[in-house]
């Protein structure tokens, strides 16, 4: 047990993951209210073609990332916050992107004799392969990302779950899109390093998802995302390390632990809107979706 | 090499039919899957296939029933979803990413099989055997048939879901059998495209069409045949060049020609 503490895979894991895990849940929640899950997916296959597409180019995959994120994200972000009705569009581009993550990862593949796996590899990441380097960006990233959260926090969500209001009332609501959409491109080239192109939108949208059907009340919400995704993590490295069956990666447990944890919020959910039908969380449900 | 040379070769034909099948499948799905906004959906179906065909491989059975399975599970569980965008799309995405996490189980525990994998993401379809395209064909005929008898109903139910339940249409019925259509033709088309690129082929086509037509029966007509360009496009591109994918020109050329479309259009006819 010292001896699993003191290994720098095991303390690397719980670093990047908790750091992941935080952000991840701190900018989803804002996602969540923005009903910009669909987007974020989108990022995540963007990631895609930025990694490899700086692989072959003998870049910093996480630049890379980051700069495919942020060119699209200032394209996108045109449509401001009218982006929620914008599934086609959306769609193109992650088409696109896809498209470009194959042709380059097909080229990397004739240079390299190791082309199935290393583009495996950057699909499915793991938190159990995260160098000191990369652990080093994701700090970075996640410390000033959480810093723009604090500071633009009542704002952000002010716009976020009424903006006509926010708007009439003089907050910058188109500035805050543009600022809430890098904040997301980041965040997703976070979980990508984290947990590989296809799981990184776990840790996104569950602990989030979950968490605004359990708690009512904004800020309470936005730390039971928190808690809901770091004890994921925690939990999902927990089993990796000391659980009995050691093939199973830790992918399988945070995308299987995300699932449940939506699952159970949408069930518990269920049954207190049946208990108490016109409470007031269900008009807030409809505030939040009506402005488009 | 010669292009038209091309063509004479049995491996591009098995291509050229089964991708033609695929692509009018596709582009008649997706006429609806947009006008129901389950673009999302469109997106999770081919993932969610990944891992029904990777659990598959790893138990020796043919991908593709591994495929179907877990397509139409996924549809079953997405028409519990819903009506409100903000839920479905969270159920959606949480629901896909939990199958991603069971094919990278799948994966890791069979060693040295990427290859296939891989196959499976990106596609095969300079690889397709005569059986398969066979198999294709018939399924897409068998999907088609479907969508045509249910079509009055399901373009009512699609365009005025509350009008079309008033009436008495079957809404719900109809909303869970149009996701099993949808878990067909995705099933098929991974074979074809890889499950990466499946979607290019549901979206593109339609997305441009609506960019210039507005009645259903026009706009489907014109995504079937801007399906069938991309894909014939795509194979003889990618045959052509012998090294890049198909997929990536399929998608390359899917986008193009929506941007050039939405940008000549003007996008009027896109605000409701």
């Amino acid at each position: 047990m010292e001896a699993l503490i003191q290994s720098e895979v095991f303390q690397n894991a719980v670093l990047g993951g908790t750091l992941t895990a935080v952000l991840c849940a701190a900018v989803g929640y804002f996602m969540v209210l923005r009903a910009l899950a669909f987007a974020s997916e989108a990022l995540t296959d963007i990631g895609f073609a930025g990694a490899t597409g700086s692989v072959l180019l003998g870049w910093n995959p996480f630049l890379g990332m980051l700069g495919f994120g942020l060119a699209t994200v200032l394209a996108l972000g045109t449509f401001g916050h009218r982006l929620k009705g914008r599934d086609v569009e959306i769609g193109m581009v992650l088409s696109l992107a896809l498209g470009l993550g194959v042709l380059f990862l097909t080229l990397y593949g004739h240079s390299s004799a190791t082309h199935a796996s290393s583009g495996i590899g950057i699909l499915f990441g793991s938190l159990l392969s995260l160098s000191p380097s990369v652990i080093l960006t994701v700090t970075i990233v996640t410390v000033a990302g959480l810093v723009v959260v604090a500071l633009v926090f009542r704002p952000l969500l002010y716009a976020s779950i009424d903006p006509g209001t926010a708007r009439a009332r003089g907050v910058p609501t188109r500035l805050l899109d543009f600022l809430f959409l890098f904040l997301l491109a980041a965040t997703t080239a976070v979980s990508i390093q984290s947990m590989g192109v296809l799981l990184a939108f776990a840790l996104l949208s569950g602990p989030p998802g979950a968490a605004v059907k359990l708690v009512r009340h904004p800020g309470g919400a936005f730390w039971t995302a928190l808690a809901l995704g770091v004890g994921i993590v925690w939990v999902s490295l927990g089993l990796a390390f000391l659980g009995p069956w050691p093939r199973i990666p830790v992918g399988f447990y945070v995308a299987t632990l995300t699932a449940m944890t939506y699952a159970g919020a949408l069930v518990r959910h269920r049954f207190r809107s049946r208990a108490e039908p016109e409470d007031h969380h269900h008009h807030h449900d409809r505030e939040v979706s009506d402005h488009d | 090499m010669e292009f038209w040379h091309l063509l004479s070769y049995p491996f591009l034909q098995n291509a050229l039919w089964a991708a033609s099948a695929v692509a009018v499948c596709s582009a008649v799905v997706g006429y609806f899957l947009l006008g129901r906004g389950l673009t999302f959906a469109g997106h999770a179906f081919p993932n969610i296939g990944f891992a029904g065909a990777s659990g598959a491989v790893l138990v020796g059975a043919p991908p593709v029933f591994g495929l179907f399975a877990f397509t139409m599970a996924a549809a079953v569980a997405f028409s519990f979803l819903g009506r409100e965008a903000r839920d479905r799309d969270l159920g959606v995405g949480v629901v896909m990413t939990f199958c991603l996490g069971l094919g990278l189980f799948f994966m890791t525990q069979y060693a040295g099989y990427a290859g296939r994998v891989y196959g499976i993401l990106f596609g095969t379809i300079l690889g397709i055997s005569p059986l398969e395209v066979a198999v294709t064909l018939g399924t897409s005929v068998g999907t088609l048939a479907c969508l045509g008898f249910l079509f009055r109903p399901l373009l009512f139910s699609t365009a005025a879901p509350e009008a079309a339940e008033a009436r008495g249409v079957p809404v719900r019925l109809l909303s869970t059998v149009f996701l099993l259509l949808v878990a067909v033709t995705v099933s098929l088309a991974v074979q074809v495209t890889g499950s990466l690129l499946v979607f290019t082929l549901l979206v593109g086509p339609t997305a441009t069409a609506r960019c210039w037509l507005r009645r259903p029966w026009a706009v489907m007509v014109l995504a079937v045949g801007l399906g069938e360009a991309y894909v014939v496009a795509g194979i003889l591109l990618a045959a052509w060049t012998g090294t890049i994918p198909v997929s990536f020109f399929v998608a390359a050329l899917a986008f193009l020609v929506f941007v050039t479309s939405r940008w000549l259009a003007g996008g009027h006819r896109w605000k409701r």
